[in-house]
């Protein structure tokens, strides 16, 4: 039996809860990935680690295919018409496999994306539903509810209006809504594809300050484009960029030393540009 | 606001043209009205739903039964055509390959585009004596649903394909993320979000249903009795006019023009609640 199969029996018969007695948060490695849509190169030879624990920012300019990899992740990319190669473990586990049971993968890997999409449905049922989905019942529920609008930071500005439209919700609480639903399933890994980049500056704040608070306990692996962000927030960067129209990592390492002292021309090229527009900006 | 000259006169010319194709509607309304009018407001107007039956040489003009066999008709193919629109547009948007979806959709583009004679045609060689082995004539009310359901279907699925194509792909891939089924998917977010979608889908349908002539006509019996079963005969609003026109005499005829302002001012509710139904999902999506 290969590792994959293992992965996806492991995960058969777990509830969200019994996924939060599971062992710490697993790395993340990614080997040899390349992708392809109908003969079209997106992405090759992408190799990285993403450590446990840690938030990982993976930069660069846009196009390059960076929310492409991101969907491989999870295999949201199984949606697409599109060719995946190489290997993907997360722990020991090669999500790739075809008998990974995709489903239950996409439950222990939450992700949020750059709009902020809350169900047209309340505020309630918006966490409420995917619980009910996955069995969760009574009393449960209504804890799960409180605990992750409170770790968002939402339930003091919602407790009075749980059962509004989740789209009277500005762009901020929208998107801490996203992370509360996301979290409300208890994920190891969080897939972050650009989650502030709609926002407004004091939203982004308070969501930057969540996914601090959320290190150590999950696996972050984040797109982002604010290369200030990126700085701040991550523990390890992966520079993506474009060569002969395919998107690679030419570079990855600890934040500070890919900053500081980038060991490739291209993403000293792009770091440079980019972190004097930012101060220029600024 | 500052506006160019070509676009004041563009404008004027469109609107004009607006204007023009709302008058046809009120000239229509007006034609029938004042057709209809002798009969309407004469001693006869009250017999349309007092009278034993509709046997107009007698002088009898009950419409009740033939207002009857339209709503039969019309709820009877909407009844069974939209379960199955509403399985091939599922089937076609989450689970079918993609090039299946779109060979799907261009075959009921084509059966969308068959005239109405044609399933007609079919409905009196293959299904009346079909049905007729069963129970009865054949040309009954349920021969009428079948084939009325069959017509309102392509065009049904179409639309319903369309109200699920509308749902954001935010929210579809939201809900994948989150690891829930397709159907769980389809349940939860795809179908009360399409809802607006379908129920416009759902009147268009009933108002091509109601107004359904030639092919009702060739397999629905058309008698004016009271229709008590399936498969009895029935005769719809648009057959009697049809059938009747050619003949008809004096108040006979406007016996007839009175049937079909019957006729147009159902089609006229069921748009009123299509209209309705709009303005509530606007109402609704403002204050979101």
């Amino acid at each position: 039996m290969t590792k994959s199969v293992a992965f996806g029996r492991k995960l058969q018969h777990t509830t969200p809860q019994d996924i939060s007695l599971q062992s710490g948060p697993p790395a993340i490695s990614i080997r040899n990935l390349g992708l392809s849509y109908g003969g079209h190169k997106v992405l090759k030879n992408i190799n990285f680690e993403a450590r446990a624990g840690k938030i990982t920012a993976l930069v660069g300019p846009s196009g390059c295919g960076k929310s492409s990899l991101l969907s491989v992740v999870n295999r949201l990319s199984d949606l697409q018409a599109c060719k995946v190669e190489g290997e993907v473990f997360i722990a020991e586990d090669n999500i790739l496999h075809s008998a990974v049971n995709v489903l239950k993968l996409r439950r222990r890997i939450g992700m949020v994306f750059q709009k902020p999409s809350p169900f047209p449905m309340s505020i309630r049922e918006n966490l409420l539903f995917p619980l009910r989905e996955y069995g969760v019942k009574g009393d449960q529920l209504e804890k799960t509810l409180e605990d992750n609008l409170r770790l968002v930071g939402l339930w003091d500005e919602v407790k009075t209006r749980l059962n509004d439209s989740a789209l009277v919700l500005s762009g901020g609480q929208q998107q801490r809504l996203c992370f509360a639903r996301c979290l409300s399933l208890n994920p190891k890994v969080l897939l972050l594809d650009e989650p502030c980049s709609a926002l407004d500056p004091r939203s982004t704040q308070i969501i930057e300050a969540l996914i601090w608070h959320l290190r150590e306990s999950h696996t972050i692996l984040m797109v982002t484009h604010n290369l200030a962000q990126a700085r701040r927030l991550a523990d390890d960067v992966a520079v993506c960029c474009l060569s002969d129209g395919v998107g690679s990592i030419v570079e990855s390492g600890k934040t500070a030393q890919v900053f500081d002292f980038p060991a490739h021309p291209v993403t000293a090229e792009y770091l440079g540009f980019e972190t004097a527009e930012v101060r220029s900006s600024d | 606001m500052y506006r160019h000259k070509v676009d004041i006169k563009f404008v004027g010319l469109l609107r004009l043209l607006v204007m023009l194709a709302a008058c046809i509607v009120l000239l229509i309304f007006g034609f029938l009205l004042t057709e209809a009018w002798p009969f309407l407001f004469s001693e006869h107007g009250g017999q349309l739903f007092t009278d034993a039956v509709w046997h107009p040489t007698t002088g009898q003009y009950n419409l009740v039964p033939v207002i009857l066999g339209t709503l039969y008709t019309t709820i009877g193919a909407v009844s069974v055509a939209v379960p199955f629109a509403l399985a091939t547009a599922i089937f076609c948007q989450f689970y079918a390959p993609r090039w299946f979806g779109r060979l799907y959709t261009s075959v009921m583009e084509v059966l969308a585009g068959i005239p109405s004679v044609v399933y007609g045609f079919w409905g009196l060689v293959v299904l009346v004596p079909l049905v007729a082995s069963w129970q009865g004539s054949g040309a009954s009310l349920l021969t009428g649903i079948l084939v009325l359901s069959l017509m309102i279907l392509p065009t049904g699925t179409l639309l319903a394909i369309a109200a699920l194509k509308q749902v954001p792909s935010e929210w579809i891939q939201g809900s994948y993320a989150l690891g829930l089924s397709r159907w769980a998917t389809i349940k939860n977010i795809a179908l009360p979000a399409s809802g607006h979608g379908m129920l416009n889908a759902l009147l268009l349908q009933s108002t091509r249903a109601i107004g359904e002539t030639m092919a009702v006509l060739m397999v629905c019996g058309n008698s004016t009795l009271f229709p008590f079963g399936l498969f009895e005969p029935v005769r719809t609003l648009s057959a009697n006019i049809a059938l009747e026109m050619a003949y008809a005499m004096e108040m006979h005829r406007a016996a007839l023009y009175s049937s079909a302002l019957v006729l147009m001012v159902m089609v006229f509710i069921l748009l009123f609640l299509n209209q309705f139904q709009n303005r509530l999902e606007s109402t609704a999506n403002g204050k979101s």
